[in-house]
């Protein structure tokens, strides 16, 4: 290709990275603008102005294909979820710790969703390291913006254990690279290799990269430490996105392997997926802290999500869709019950011993949330689930393969014990008597608020019309 | 002059690799662990250059050096908690770091 044609192409497809380039700009004129405006309102409106006019720009979903000579893969998938990273990455500047925080949070933040949003469509091995750093790098710093003791703490650990995961993932890239001939992820084939022992070590520690960002086993351990000491609203965002984002491509790169021929990657990821659930479930039972709680149990539910990728075909990529969608939603409305019960200072559900004298009502909310946590209804969290249970089930009546039985057991015993810690919360609000002086704990606005979170999850339980929508818009996907 | 065969590099990396991880493992002082990490991210791009010897358009090449920018990013975030966390601990050392419950 001569130069000219190439300049024209790298022209023609910039129009496709509207998105990244409104939130990389955006961030960066957040970053400048905060230099001069102190208060934290204004970034807070330039976040969600950045959000709004970058959801604009997300290109129609007739408008797909591969851009960057192959480096970049617009998807139907990226068209949805970056929709649904702008419309929940707004959620967070409700928040009741939203004014607290300086200019440059909100600009990690802003980092974060972007290199997320590059993660839904890289398919060069670069790309794929830069998105998953970008990320990675934010994440590490928006750890320590509660400039506490212990948030320095949780911070340099975060950041070593991810600075190993993404050398090994590195030296693994090098090892594919090196086998393959080829850095886009498109053009690989594994099938040519003659001797694939040392490109499938590579092709692990690469994975493992992927695994770190979406919290699986064995790279889950930075969960419940970040999460407890990160402020409430950057855990939100961490818990979501980018998990979102790590999935469609690990789905992307194990399509490229061809997982469903290469048994040993199967039967590892299927074991990994196990493990996840089992670890994350009982690991949950045995914590007295919300957020500790909540993050074991975003776990678990990382096994749940890495089990629609197993499914191929149409049900797969609808289960997915929808658990990620629902699953962000609830996350999101989790950690606002927590973010307002935190802001006095109540993290211990021994703290919450006969809040419902004062808070009757903010309690039944929690609980509602605690519910479609748990994935029952009358909430989304049920729908989501029997979909996924339903899948699941269907595809295991078609190869008939112990492991997706095996999968499936784990999977419903998982909601089973999760009742016992997701109930603790409204049995110590309703049930337990307290000792001392209980006192209220929300304001109109904060009940105002949780109120529309919440109502959203059983809505969408009620008219699952958007749902449907979009599995309309994305069945045809080769999944 | 004979061109060095592209094992010997792969040997050296491979060497790289395993010392890295072997400082990150048994090292109790984080800056140590920070140079482990290091290690094993150049053993990553010895590698990437190595390789990039078969390979007409040098993407191995351009990888490594993108990878040297994010390295010092990275240890650019790390010496920034680490500065704190000396301010609060006294201390850089990773096992004096357990005020977090587990």
């Amino acid at each position: 290709m001569v130069l000219k044609d190439q300049l024209s192409h790298i022209i023609e497809s910039l129009s496709q990275v509207g998105f990244e380039m409104v939130l990389i700009g955006g961030s960066l004129l957040l970053l400048l603008l905060g230099l001069i405006a102190k208060r934290s309102l204004v970034s807070q409106i330039v976040y969600v102005l950045v959000l709004v006019l970058a959801m604009t720009l997300v290109p129609l979903p007739t408008d797909l294909g591969v851009w960057f000579g192959g480096a970049l893969a617009v998807q139907e998938l990226t068209w949805l979820f970056r929709l649904v990273f702008s419309f929940l990455g707004v959620w967070v500047v409700f928040y009741p710790t939203a004014n607290r925080h300086p200019f440059e949070y909100y600009f990690l933040l802003l980092a974060v969703i972007a290199g997320s949003a590059f993660m839904l469509s890289a398919q060069h091995l670069l790309v794929i390291y830069l998105a998953i750093e970008l990320t990675s790098f934010a994440s590490y710093l928006l750890t320590n913006f509660n400039f506490e003791k212990r948030s320095f703490e949780a911070g340099i650990k975060y950041l070593i254990f991810g600075g190993t995961a993404s050398a090994l993932a590195l030296y693994g890239a090098s090892l594919i690279y090196g086998f393959t001939g080829t850095l886009l992820v498109s053009e690989m084939d594994f099938a040519l290799v003659q001797n694939p022992a040392l490109l499938n070590v590579g092709l692990l520690l690469f994975i493992g990269a992927m695994l770190f960002k979406v919290s699986l086993v064995p790279f889950h351990i930075w969960v419940p430490t970040t999460y407890q000491v990160a402020p409430t609203s950057a855990v939100a965002i961490l818990s979501v996105i980018p998990k979102i984002a790590g999935f469609v491509l690990l789905h992307r790169v194990l399509l490229a392997v061809d997982v469903h021929t290469q048994y040993w990657l199967y039967v590892v990821i299927v074991a990994v997926g196990m493990a996840t659930i089992v670890i994350g479930t009982l690991g949950a039972l045995r914590q007295t802290n919300i957020k500790r709680m909540i993050a074991y149990g975003a776990i678990a539910h990382s096994g749940f999500l890495l089990g629609a990728l197993l499914i191929p075909g149409e049900t797969g990529v609808v289960a997915f869709a929808w658990y990620a969608l629902a699953y962000g939603i609830i996350n999101l409305v989790a950690f606002y019950m927590v973010s307002v019960l935190e802001d006095r200072q109540l993290l211990d559900v021994k703290d919450l011993a006969g809040l419902s004298r004062t808070e009757g009502y903010f309690g039944g909310l929690i609980t509602i949330v605690m519910v479609a946590l748990i994935g029952l209804p009358p909430t989304v969290g049920f729908t989501i689930k029997f979909y996924l249970f339903t899948a699941l089930w269907g595809w295991y009546q078609t190869v008939v393969d112990p492991w997706i039985m095996g999968y499936l057991v784990v999977a419903l015993m998982s909601v089973v014990f999760s009742l016992f810690f997701y109930l603790k919360v409204p049995y110590f609000i309703f049930l337990k008597e307290s000792d001392g002086d209980v006192q209220s704990v929300t304001n109109p606005g904060q009940r105002v608020i949780a109120t529309i979170f919440t109502l959203v999850l059983l809505w969408l339980f009620i008219s699952p019309d958007i749902l449907n929508n979009i599995a309309d818009n994305i069945k045809s996907i080769a999944w | 002059m004979t061109a060095i065969p592209l094992t010997y590099y792969l040997v050296v990396a491979a060497f790289l690799l395993c010392a890295g991880l072997l400082i990150v493992l048994t090292k109790k002082n984080a800056i140590m662990v920070l140079i482990g990490i290091e290690l094993m991210l150049n053993a990553a791009n010895l590698n990437l250059v190595a390789f990039s010897r078969n390979d007409p358009q040098l993407n191995g090449q351009v990888f490594a050096i993108f990878s040297v920018v994010l390295a010092a990013a990275e240890v650019a975030i790390a010496l920034a908690i680490l500065l704190n966390i000396y301010r609060k601990y006294n201390s850089s050392d990773l096992d004096d770091l357990n005020t977090l419950e587990h």
